[in-house]
């Protein structure tokens, strides 16, 4: 008896730790309210006085990643554009990480019912779930991160939600596979994916237009090697097409393609970075990295979204549009056979004008 | 010495609802205290991020009881562990170890699905109880491969479905990339066409994203308790899961009853693909889920493989991750911390359940040393 | 000639790929061996990843972060003995959580220690070690010969183990424990602490493993990065029917496997890469089926001992 009397002390202790942070939640959730109050407040004076520096600091966005931000690459990106848009504007900028698609519902309905005034869904895979969600928050607005294809296909199923803006660089795989195309001895280049997600699905499809504007003979390959995090893997897969002939390597498989950036340098083959400068991590097979310039894309989603501005829809931001960035040289200028460089610099400065509009 | 195999055989034969109150209570105790051990390691480590451990801590209640919207949360995390728990319990009563629940409920999802937006024209219920048949034929067959091999190659069904579990995943990713279920205007790949409104089930509080799986959850938890301590097969399975060699001897099929119990099993985990297809995502997802079949160990495993606590193990889980979602919300807690705390849950547990019997066996060997002084 | 040193480059690539898994799987036979079922190989591996990193990171040579991922797989097999000896709690549960743990532990110890970055800093990793006379030799200089340190340690290992295992007394004790701990117990040999000495030494044979893949193979940490190798050196064990030499055969034969598979992918095959991924898991499972019967576990595999 006495033991079961100690047990019961013990349950009774623990019950009491419970209770004593239950009340909490009550206190957190009482200025979650008022919070959604202001944030009507908030919108008016911002589209009053649209010109004068409006009060950022009781805006707030969120980002919903599907993976974690230190993948070097998809989620990372977007963590970085948020992290930028907190810091500029002192509002309150967080994110959450490692979303199942299953999962996505819940956080939607959470961050509506909490009256955040911007919720980035950082991948088209999440489409269904915020097509859903985002009429029953008028008052928050949506973005998600499309992967637009360059043939226009992907824009026949967008719907048209006043709150939903997809939103994504266009175009980018063109910009990889021009480069790509220019580099090449053996007119052989390869671009690999990590698996099929829209948002690699859409740099593939840009990848064999791009390779044809600057470089018709070239052939150019893609292919998935089915892993984001295998780096060892990924090395092998690229091992593999460059002893094949192929003599310029690119990726985009978050932390898996480090592996092959480093395949391309063991082997002394041309490579291209993605999604962030990767010049350092292989700095002797790194000619150029080109990135989804999210960090901008987002920033001016939320600058319009203060203006007044706020567009839904499809809002893509093209090649001449900031989209894309290409990083810089890091002394490969002096490398390269100047004809390449010249060539890149031309085929570039005419992409990003808008030159090659209506050719891929 | 021969006094343990006959408590051991009474733990693993007896019934477990009509165990004596007071053990159960004992268990219970034991497990809760372990449980709050194992929260205070993990707020610990979640100071040393330099986040409030009362912060996050307060955020995980909130998120799992605090509203309408919280419970049903809950309720939605819950669903999907009550099938792979009783999936890992119902092997594990059998001798059996299953660690593929995680694929057997994708392809529980991919055949339902398959059901679910190819089959048109039907009244929504006798849909909807198509969908669950097939779900649960397509897990049960996935695990029956990990039976049939472990009774005709002697292959260890440990390994075989933890392989299978990578393959289930690929497959279904290759099904809705570029295999047979992609959406036909191939708009966003990675997933399936809507399964036909005949084919959802019904929201069970209004307004909320909890649906009727886990009603099917429930029965299933009835299901288990009369086929494992009420039909004659269910005691054969449990007598071979105690002692294989002595179940044999005594003219049990054991074979046949592994057969059984793998396609069981399976068929049970596929029901947390189905429920998750049916009832919250109306498609077929690559990667959709979270990891419900490995916690399924866990919740088995807090459970003691038994009808209610499999109820109270996936209630914990549940709660878990619908507060832990939030608590990653609120605190800025990373996800990786949540699964570090929920394998401190685990060890806990499992260390707090096994410290409790080897001190029941020191008692009963003191009581046996004074009755015979 | 051409042909030749493609088929060189090609065997050093296997070796060099393989040995991660060599090592697990040497570590694991160690623990099957005295009775230890440990599926939580893949956790330990993990950590090791990133303790390896760190000590390199912080001490500049590369040994030294050997050393830091070695002690932290002694750490882990000591929580996992303690867990599965002292307190006879279910092995295959344990390995379970052992797994998550070590996934969600090295996320977020690398995350508090080196922050979010897409920078990759740079660390003292292994380097090729190209063995005087031997390695000059044409072909097999190239394929045996050139490789680095961690992988003729770990071949070294096969025998070594061996040795231990059928031609010491100690081995012998080991074994015996594996297969009847009551009989090993009664003839004076300390079940339990066979046991925690197979656990430890094992696990931190399995955290070479793992160290080698963060800091030989590839040049940092990244999360998840052991990719399944811990679970497919479950099955080499079984493959190799619970010798060194065999796990050896397995873990070259399944490297091969997936060398094989990258080249289809490369030879523009129109396998769909998820196929191609499936594979090595597919083999596996056909692997274990066919040799199953033929590999003969040892009789208390997996099964607590309570003395008494």
């Amino acid at each position: 008896m006495k033991k079961v009397l100690a047990w019961l002390l013990v349950l009774l202790m623990a019950l009491s730790t419970m209770g004593c942070s239950a009340p909490a939640p009550a206190a957190t959730e009482a200025p979650a309210e008022p919070a959604a109050e202001a944030q009507t407040a908030t919108e008016a004076p911002a589209e009053a006085a649209a010109t004068e520096a409006p009060d950022y600091s009781k805006l707030r966005i969120v980002a919903l990643l599907p993976g974690t931000i230190t993948d070097n690459g998809w989620n990372y990106i977007c963590y970085d554009a948020i992290k930028q848009i907190g810091e500029k504007y002192g509002c309150t900028a967080e994110y959450i990480e490692n979303i199942a698609v299953s999962d996505m519902g819940e956080y939607l309905n959470m961050y509506g019912e909490d009256g955040y005034d911007m919720v980035i869904v950082h991948g088209a895979q999440f489409e269904s779930a915020v097509t859903e969600i985002a009429p029953n928050y008028p008052n928050t607005k949506f973005c998600l991160s499309y992967g637009f294809k360059i043939d226009g296909s992907t824009d026949a199923n967008l719907k048209d939600i006043s709150n939903l803006a997809y939103v994504g660089p266009v175009g980018m795989g063109v910009a990889i596979g021009g480069i790509m195309g220019i580099l090449t001895e053996t007119d052989k280049v390869v671009f690999l994916g990590g698996i099929e997600t829209p948002a690699i699905a859409d740099i593939v499809s840009g990848i064999a237009a791009g390779v044809a504007l600057t470089n018709p003979e070239a052939t150019a390959t893609t292919s998935y090697i089915g892993t984001l995090t295998d780096q060892d893997m990924a090395r092998e897969a690229a091992n593999a097409f460059i002893a094949q002939g192929y003599d310029v390597v690119c990726a985009s498989a978050n932390s898996a393609q480090l592996g092959c950036l480093w395949a391309a340098e063991d082997a002394g083959v041309y490579a291209l970075g993605f999604n962030s400068d990767q010049y350092e991590i292989a700095p002797n097979a790194v000619v150029l990295s080109v990135m989804r310039n999210f960090s901008y894309i987002y920033m001016n989603v939320f600058e319009q979204l203060v203006a007044g501005n706020w567009k839904s829809g499809k809002v893509a931001y093209d090649l001449d549009q900031q989209g894309t960035l290409v990083s810089d040289w890091h002394g490969w200028d002096q490398k390269l056979p100047a004809e390449k460089v010249t060539a890149i610099n031309e085929f570039i400065t005419k992409l990003f004008a808008g030159g090659y509009k209506g050719q891929y | 010495m021969k006094r343990q195999i006959p408590s051991q055989a009474r733990r693993a034969l007896s019934p477990a609802p009509n165990s004596k109150g007071a053990d159960i209570l004992r268990q219970m105790l034991v497990s809760v205290s372990a449980i709050v051990i194992a929260l205070l390691l993990g707020m610990g480590l979640i100071s040393l991020m330099k986040i409030s451990p009362v912060k996050a801590f307060s955020a995980l209640i909130e998120g799992a009881f605090s509203s309408k919207n919280a419970l049903s949360e809950t309720l939605v995390k819950l669903t999907p562990l009550l099938f792979t728990g009783i999936s890992y319990a119902l092997a594990s009563r059998c001798g059996l170890t299953n660690l593929g629940m995680e694929g057997q409920m994708y392809i529980g999802a991919l055949f339902s699905s398959y059901v679910g937006i190819n089959v048109s024209g039907l009244p929504p219920i006798l849909h909807v109880l198509l969908c669950i048949a097939a779900g649960f034929v397509g897990g049960g067959l996935w695990c029956l491969i990990a039976g049939a091999l472990k009774v005709w190659f002697g292959a260890s069904e440990i390994i075989v479905t933890v392989m299978l579990n990578t393959v289930a995943i690929y497959l279904i990713e290759f099904m809705v990339t570029s295999g047979p279920m992609l959406e036909p205007p191939g708009t966003v790949t990675g997933q399936s066409s809507p399964i036909l409104d005949s084919a959802r089930l019904a929201t069970l509080i209004p307004g909320t994203r909890s649906h009727w799986g886990f009603i099917l959850g429930l029965i299933c938890i009835f299901l288990f308790w009369l086929f494992l301590w009420k039909s004659k097969k269910g005691y054969e399975v449990r007598v071979s899961g105690y002692n294989l060699q002595a179940a044999a001897y005594s003219g049990i099929d054991t074979k046949k009853n592994i057969l059984l119990v793998t396609f069981l099993a399976g068929g049970v985990a596929g029901l947390a693909g189905v429920s998750e297809v049916l009832g919250v995502q109306g498609r077929l997802y690559a990667l959709f889920s979270p990891g419900y079949g490995f916690d399924g160990i866990a919740v088995a495993l807090i459970g003691m493989n038994s009808p209610i606590g499999i109820i109270v193990g996936a209630l914990l889980f549940g709660a878990f991750r619908a507060g832990g979602n939030r608590m990653q919300m609120r605190a800025q807690v990373p996800d990786a911390i949540v699964s570090v705390i929920q394998a401190f849950v685990i060890i806990a547990v499992v260390a707090s359940q096994m410290l409790l019997e080897i001190w029941n066996e020191h008692r009963l060997k003191k009581q046996q040393e004074s009755k015979e002084a | 000639m051409d042909f030749l040193n493609t088929l060189a480059g090609w065997i050093a690539t296997d070796l060099r790929l393989a040995t991660p898994l060599l090592l697990a799987g040497l570590g694991l036979v160690i623990m099957n061996r005295a009775g230890i079922l440990n599926i939580g190989a893949e956790g330990t591996m993990l950590i090791a990843t990133l303790m390896a990193v760190v000590g390199s990171y912080y001490s500049g040579s590369v040994w030294i972060g050997m050393l830091f991922a070695m002690v932290s797989g002694a750490l882990v097999g000591f929580l996992f003995s303690l867990l599965t000896v002292t307190l006879r709690a279910n092995q295959v549960v344990v390995g379970a959580a052992i797994n998550i743990l070590g996934s969600g532990l090295s996320a977020t110890l690398f995350r508090i220690l080196f922050g979010v970055s897409s920078n990759v800093p740079l660390i003292d990793v292994f380097q090729p070690l190209n063995i005087p006379i031997l390695g000059d030799i044409p072909f097999f200089g190239t394929a045996f010969f050139q490789q680095m340190p961690v992988v003729y340690i770990a071949f070294l290992m096969v025998p070594m183990v061996s040795y231990y295992l059928f031609r010491t007394q100690s081995g012998l004790n080991l074994r015996a424990v594996g297969e009847n701990p009551k009989a090993a117990d009664t003839l004076g040999i300390s079940v339990y602490r066979t046991q925690y000495a197979a656990i430890v030494i094992g696990s931190m044979i399995i955290a070479m493993g793992g160290a080698f893949m963060s800091t030989g193979l590839t040049k940092f940490f990244s999360e998840e990065m052991v990719s399944g190798r811990g679970f497919i050196a479950l099955a080499a064990v079984i493959f190799g029917r619970y010798k060194p030499r065999g796990v050896m055969f397995a873990a070259i034969v399944f490297m091969a496997g997936t060398v094989t598979a990258n080249t289809l992918l490369a030879s523009s095959s129109q396998i769909p890469y998820q196929f191609l991924t499936m594979l090595p898991y597919i083999l596996t499972v056909i692997v274990l089926a066919t040799f199953a019967r033929s590999a003969i576990a040892p009789a208390s595999l997996g099964k607590p001992y309570k003395r008494g």
